[in-house]
C-alpha cells in the first residue's frame, strides 16, 4: 500500500476551509445589499422603536455614518458585525445578536435532535429497504419515503398535533415549557424535552425520507457492483453481507447529506417552529418578517450561514476520516 | 427526444402522475368555467361540511366561502407560481453555470463561491428576506423562490459543460471553425440540459412547497386563495373542523408527489445510466 499524501476528501476539505472566508463574505454583500434595497434605513428602523424628534434622527445618521457614501456605509456595517453588532432590532427594541443568542439554543437543540432522528430512522429503514431491492418491504418503505418526501412539514405538524396533542392527549402542543409550573433542574429538562417531541417528529420525519431513499439508492447500486458479487460468490451469509458490504458503502454519501441538508434544516425549523410556537431562531426569523424587523432577519440571515458553513466543514473533515479511498479510484463528491 | 419519451411512457408510475397534474392544471385553468364560483364571495352558511350540499360540494369556511372554488383558484396560483419560479431559476442558473463552464478560471472561481454562498443561506430564510424587502406580491415570491433555487442548475450544467468540453464532437466543431458562441449555445448547452430539465421538475416541487410554508405563514399575498394560506385558516377551527386544513393539505401532497414522481421519471428517462465502464 501506498500512501500519497492527503486523501482526495482530505484535500477537498481543506480547500472549503480555505474558501469559507469567501463564501460568509459573500453572504455579508448580498444582506447589506438587501438592507440597502429596502425603504427606510437603521435610524429609521431606531426612531420607530424607541422615538425620537428630527433633530435626533438627524444626530444619528451622522453618529452612525448613515449620511456617507454607499461603500462606507459597507465598511461601516461590515465593521459592525466584525465586533458583534449585528444592529438594532426594531421588534425587540435591543440589539439584534443579543437576541439571536437568546433564541438559538433552542433551535441547535430541535435541529440536533431532528437530524439524530432523520439520520437513524432513515438509514435503518434503508438498509432494510435496500437488504432486498423490488421485495415487498422495500416498496412499502419506498412508498412512504415517497409520501413523507412530499408532505408539506407544518401540515404534517399540525396533524401529528391534532393526533398526540390533542385526541390522544400524550404531549403538550406547543411552547418550550408547561405554563405556570416552575420546574428546575431535571425535571425542567424533561419538561422541556417533552415539549420538544412533536417537533422534532415533524422535522425529523420529512428529512428520514431522504436518507432512507438515499441509503436504498446507494446499496441498489452496491448490489450490481463486482465486490458484492465476488462476496456473494464466497458465500457470506447473507446478514453479513448486506450490512458489512452492501449497506456499508451507501452510508458514505449519507455523511455529506448530513452536511448538505443543514442548510435546509434551519429554512424548515421556521415553519415547524412556527407551528409549534417553539420560541427558537426559525420562529424568530418569521417574526422578523411580519414585524418588517429587516435588521433582524439579515442578522439570522449571517448567523445561519456561519452555522451551516462550520456544520459543512465538520462534514468535510468526517468524510475525509471515513473515506477510505486515498488516491485511487478518485471520484468528485 | 422520442426514445426518451417511450423510456417515460414504460415508468408507469410517472405516466399516471402526470396525467394527473395535467388534469390538475386544465381545471387550474379552467376553474371559472368549471366551477364558476367566486373563492372569495361569502356565498353559503358558515363551516358546512363536505358532500352534504351539491351548491357547496367541499363545504365551506368560517367565512361561508366555497371550499372548492378556493381549492381550484389556490391550484392556479400554486401551479404558476412554482412553474414560474422554476423557470427562472432553471434560466438564470443554466446562464450562470455555462459562463462559469466555459469561461473557467477566476471568473469560474468568483461564480461558483457565489454559488456556494447562495447555498450556504437556508433557502426559506432568504425567501423570507426577499419578500420582506420587495413586499409579499407573487411576483415577489417567485423572485424569492427562484434565488435560491438557482444554484441546482447552475452546478449541473457547469459540471455537464466540464465534462463535454474535451469530448471529440466537441473539438470536432471547435476545429471545424464553428464560433465560439455557436460552441457554447449549439453544441455544448443542448448537451448539458438533459439533467437541468429533471431537476427543473424537482424544483417546481419544492417551489409548490415553499409558496405553501410563505402562505401558512401570512407571508404571501393575503387577498388570493392559496392552500397554504387555508391550512392557516382552517387552524383555528382544527379540532372541531379538521377538513378544512386537510383538504388544502392533501392537494398540495398529491401535487407534490405528483410532480415528484414525473421528476424522477423524467430523470431516468433523459439520463439512462450510462453503461459502466
Amino acid at each position: 500500500m501506498e500512501s500519497a499524501g492527503p486523501s482526495p476528501a482530505l484535500r477537498l476539505a481543506w480547500r472549503r476551509l480555505a474558501q469559507a472566508p469567501f463564501v460568509l463574505a459573500i453572504v455579508v454583500v448580498g444582506a447589506f445589499l438587501l438592507l440597502e434595497a429596502a425603504p427606510g434605513d437603521a435610524v429609521d428602523a431606531y426612531v420607530a422603536s424607541l422615538g425620537g424628534d428630527a433633530g435626533f434622527v438627524h444626530d444619528l445618521r451622522t453618529r452612525w455614518g448613515l449620511d456617507r457614501s454607499a461603500p462606507t456605509r459597507f465598511l461601516l456595517y461590515l465593521a459592525g458585525l466584525a465586533t458583534g453588532d449585528f444592529g438594532w432590532s426594531v421588534a425587540f427594541g435591543r440589539p439584534v445578536l443579543d437576541v439571536i443568542l437568546e433564541r438559538l439554543p433552542v433551535t441547535l437543540a430541535l435541529a440536533a435532535a431532528a437530524t439524530a432522528l432523520a439520520f437513524a430512522l432513515g438509514t435503518g429503514l434503508g438498509i432494510l429497504a435496500g437488504a432486498r431491492p423490488g421485495g415487498p418491504l422495500d416498496r412499502l418503505l419506498s412508498a412512504l419515503a415517497l409520501l413523507l418526501n412530499a408532505v408539506p412539514s407544518f401540515w404534517l405538524g399540525l396533524l401529528l398535533g391534532l393526533l398526540f396533542a390533542v385526541r390522544l392527549r400524550w404531549l403538550p402542543l406547543a411552547g418550550i415549557e408547561t405554563i405556570g409550573v416552575h420546574y428546575t433542574g431535571l425535571a425542567r429538562l424533561l419538561d422541556t424535552a417533552r415539549h420538544l417531541v412533536l417537533p422534532t417528529l415533524t422535522l425529523g420525519l420529512v428529512y428520514a425520507a431522504l436518507y432512507l431513499r438515499l441509503v436504498r439508492a446507494g446499496m441498489v447500486e452496491a448490489w450490481r457492483s463486482d465486490f458484492v458479487r465476488a462476496a456473494r460468490a464466497k458465500g457470506i451469509a447473507r446478514r453479513r453481507l448486506v450490512l458489512r458490504h452492501v449497506a456499508r458503502n451507501a452510508l458514505l454519501p449519507v455523511v455529506t447529506m448530513l452536511g448538505l441538508q443543514s442548510a435546509t434544516l434551519i429554512g424548515g425549523s421556521v415553519v415547524v417552529e412556527s407551528v409549534f410556537a417553539v420560541p427558537g431562531l426559525g420562529r424568530l426569523a418569521a417574526e422578523a418578517v411580519t414585524q418588517r424587523d429587516l435588521p433582524l432577519l439579515l442578522g439570522i440571515v449571517i448567523v445561519a450561514a456561519s452555522l451551516v458553513l462550520i456544520v459543512n466543514l465538520v462534514v468535510d473533515l468526517l468524510y475525509a476520516r471515513l473515506d477510505p479511498r486515498v488516491e485511487l479510484g478518485h471520484r468528485s463528491p | 427526444m422520442s426514445p426518451a419519451l417511450a423510456r417515460f411512457a414504460r415508468d408507469r408510475a410517472a405516466l399516471v402522475a402526470a396525467f394527473l397534474l395535467l388534469g390538475l392544471a386544465l381545471a387550474a385553468a379552467a376553474a371559472p368555467l368549471l366551477w364558476p364560483v367566486d373563492p372569495d364571495a361569502v356565498g353559503g352558511p358558515p363551516l358546512l361540511r363536505p358532500f352534504l350540499d351539491p351548491a357547496h360540494p367541499l363545504g365551506t369556511d368560517r367565512l361561508g366561502r366555497d371550499v372548492l372554488a378556493r381549492l381550484l383558484h389556490g391550484a392556479r396560483l400554486s401551479l404558476t407560481v412554482a412553474v414560474a419560479a422554476a423557470a427562472a431559476s432553471s434560466v438564470l442558473g443554466a446562464a450562470v453555470g455555462l459562463a462559469a463552464g466555459l469561461v473557467g478560471g477566476r471568473i469560474d472561481d468568483l461564480l461558483m463561491r457565489i454559488t456556494d454562498a447562495f447555498q450556504t443561506v437556508p433557502g426559506f430564510l432568504l425567501a423570507l428576506a426577499f419578500v420582506s424587502v420587495f413586499g409579499p406580491d407573487a411576483r415577489s415570491v417567485v423572485l424569492a423562490i427562484a434565488a435560491s433555487a438557482w444554484t441546482g442548475p447552475a452546478r449541473l450544467i457547469r459540471a455537464e459543460i466540464v465534462a463535454l468540453r474535451g469530448r471529440d464532437f466537441v473539438l470536432a466543431a471547435i476545429v471545424a471553425g464553428l464560433p465560439r458562441r455557436d460552441v457554447a449555445l449549439r453544441v455544448l448547452l443542448p448537451n448539458a440540459l438533459p439533467p437541468v430539465v429533471a431537476y427543473a421538475a424537482v424544483s417546481v416541487a419544492s417551489a409548490v412547497l415553499i409558496e405553501a410554508a410563505l402562505s401558512f405563514l401570512g407571508l404571501a399575498d393575503p387577498n388570493r386563495a392559496s392552500w397554504g394560506a387555508m391550512i392557516a385558516e382552517g387552524r383555528a377551527v382544527l379540532v372541531s373542523e379538521p377538513w378544512l386544513s386537510i383538504l388544502p393539505g392533501l392537494a398540495l401532497l398529491s401535487t407534490v408527489l405528483a410532480v415528484n414522481l414525473v421528476g424522477e421519471g423524467l430523470n431516468e428517462a433523459l439520463a439512462p445510466r450510462r453503461a459502466r465502464p
